[in-house]
């Protein structure tokens, strides 16, 4: 098997995934974030200052999701067609809430009428949360791991079937965390009574997110088998759950202090924490299955040949300082308190 | 695409027509010799026909694939044609007296997405059985696991979401439409909130 750096092309693979995934849960956390506080907001303006701070950067930042299932897509082609077939019903939400969010943010304020506003509201703010939830679900699913059978087939059922108590407490954690995160986000964005208020919200927001983290840590570690297996084998990975602890405890504190550019860093590296825990967790296995291990689905059963593998890493060489300059480039251009003119939503 | 079952030498260019697949023929107004010009620019060069592939691996709705196939062209070649009559209109400073063009331009704004969509039937159509040219079948290809009440339930969802888009979409055309163009030297910073 072809390597490079000493480690081998899957692995490297996987590593690109989980990058793409935890910069779409971050970026993305603060703009569905965002959008779930929409309704908390009393006057319009109020709402449309918050759907412009987010307004240049949002589309960018849902590329990332696209990329990502692009490189899962390329990368391990087996686990993109076992996961979107045996989660079908939810990835088909999910697909729908985003186009609803985009319609929403496109169509809501171009018209004057208040029922006009009022439904694109409810719906902005619906698809937000729908969306953090079901990507909760997803990942719960994921965590728990299917009844594959031979050749990694499984039945998936409709929707329901994957709400399980788990799936639910991981959902809440997902939309508590983005919440906190959307929250952060506006506060540097805004001014004012909007700034103020969203100074109380967040404070409830972090209140729920703690307390749905506990509980979920609690869940996992007493209810999912195995959990911690990986991290009594090698002991220094002990460190990747104190980092996100830490960075956990350190949001609130940095709140308090009214640093919200580095409490944003910071639940951003939280968002990280987790998901390298569960990549920590899984690897090898990208779906595991609950009938046999053999059956599991791993980066090297399901990835695409070496030189596909190699000539996507060469394009992920090249492509990164490209997107990263982007970005920068982009979040500078817009850093600061928004402004509302003739080109706002 | 063009419902050409036989191999025959010179092959015709249908401009408009009808594939009767029983009778593996085609009616209608053709450019005699055409598409033996469009593969090898020789009116008498022979065209390889359907029939010289088994029958499982060649598409079934020969018909729907020849139809779709001539909407998008037609409508491709309106659109030139619009455009070059208005083009001369325009040159001659008359073309703003003629309501009756205005008046189809509005409408033409659909012409596109149609051929789009046409366009897109007759690749999806013409490639049956495959789902990737010569390696993969369409039946081998779908998933095992997604039940068709899965995939019912998908495209209920996204043609109900679809439609509401789509209303939304001819709303909006509309009401570009009745506010006009914008006055570019009168008011600059509405002339760029348009574009």
């Amino acid at each position: 098997m072809e390597s490079f750096l000493g480690i081998d092309y899957p692995t490297l693979w996987f590593l690109v995934v989980g990058l793409l995934f935890s910069g779409y849960a971050i970026l993305e956390g603060f703009d569905y974030g965002a959008g779930m506080w929409h309704l908390f907001f009393r006057k319009d303006l109020s709402r449309r200052i918050a759907i412009n701070a987010i307004g240049p950067l949002w589309d960018a930042n849902q590329v990332w999701l696209i990329i990502g299932i692009g490189a899962l897509f390329a990368g391990f082609p087996v686990m993109y067609a076992t996961m979107l077939s045996a989660m079908y019903v939810p990835f088909m939400l999910l697909l729908m809430f985003l186009v609803l969010r985009s319609s929403a943010i496109k169509f809501r304020s171009a018209e004057e009428m208040k029922w006009w506003r009022k439904t694109w509201d409810i719906i902005y703010f619906v698809s937000n949360t729908l969306i953090s939830f079901l990507l909760g679900v997803i990942l719960a699913n994921i965590l728990q791991g299917f009844e594959l059978a031979e050749n990694h087939s499984h039945k998936g059922g409709m929707f329901f079937s994957f709400l399980n108590p788990y799936a639910i407490m991981v959902s809440l954690t997902t939309v508590s965390l983005f919440m906190t995160q959307g929250a952060i986000f506006l506060l540097l964005k805004t001014e004012g009574r909007l700034y103020a208020r969203l100074t109380f919200l967040l404070k409830k927001g972090m209140i729920f997110f703690i307390v749905s983290f506990a509980a979920t840590s609690l869940y996992t570690l007493v209810f999912l088998p195995g959990v911690t297996d990986r991290f009594k084998e090698y002991p220094v990975l002990f460190i990747i759950p104190v980092l996100a602890f830490l960075a956990v405890a350190n949001v609130p504190r940095l709140v308090s202090k009214k640093k919200y550019s580095i409490a944003l860093i910071f639940s951003s590296l939280t968002m990280a924490f987790l998901l390298m825990l569960v990549a920590v967790q899984l690897y090898p296995v990208l779906l595991r299955s609950t009938i046999d291990p053999e059956y599991s689905v791993t980066i090297y059963n399901a990835a695409s040949s070496q030189k596909s593998l190699g000539i996507m890493l060469t394009i992920v060489l090249i492509s990164t300082p490209l997107l990263a300059g982007y970005f920068l480039f982009l979040y500078k251009t817009f850093h600061g308190k928004v402004k509302l003119d003739e080109t706002s939503y | 695409m063009e419902g050409h079952y036989e191999e025959s030498a010179p092959a015709d260019l249908y401009l408009l027509g009808w594939v009767n697949d029983e009778t593996q023929e085609v009616t209608g107004l053709k450019l005699p010799g055409g598409l033996s010009f469009m593969i090898d620019q020789d009116f008498e060069a022979e065209v390889t026909g359907l029939n010289a592939f088994p029958k499982d691996e060649r598409p079934g709705q020969v018909n729907a694939v020849f139809q779709f196939y001539h909407i998008m062209i037609s409508i491709g070649m309106l659109l030139i044609g619009l455009t070059l009559y208005a083009s001369f209109l325009w040159w001659r400073g008359t073309l703003f007296k003629k309501k009756w063009l205005l008046k189809i331009f509005a409408f033409s704004v659909l012409l596109p997405q149609i051929a789009n969509q046409v366009g897109w039937f007759t690749a999806e159509m013409g490639r049956q059985p495959w789902i990737v040219y010569g390696h993969l079948r369409t039946d081998e290809g779908f998933s095992q696991e997604v039940s068709s009440n899965q995939v019912l339930f998908s495209l209920i969802l996204f043609l109900v979401v679809y439609a509401i888009l789509f209303i939304l979409f001819l709303y909006s055309v509309n009401k570009k439409i009745k506010h006009g163009p914008y006055d570019e030297a009168k008011n600059p910073d509405e002339f760029l909130n348009y574009i």
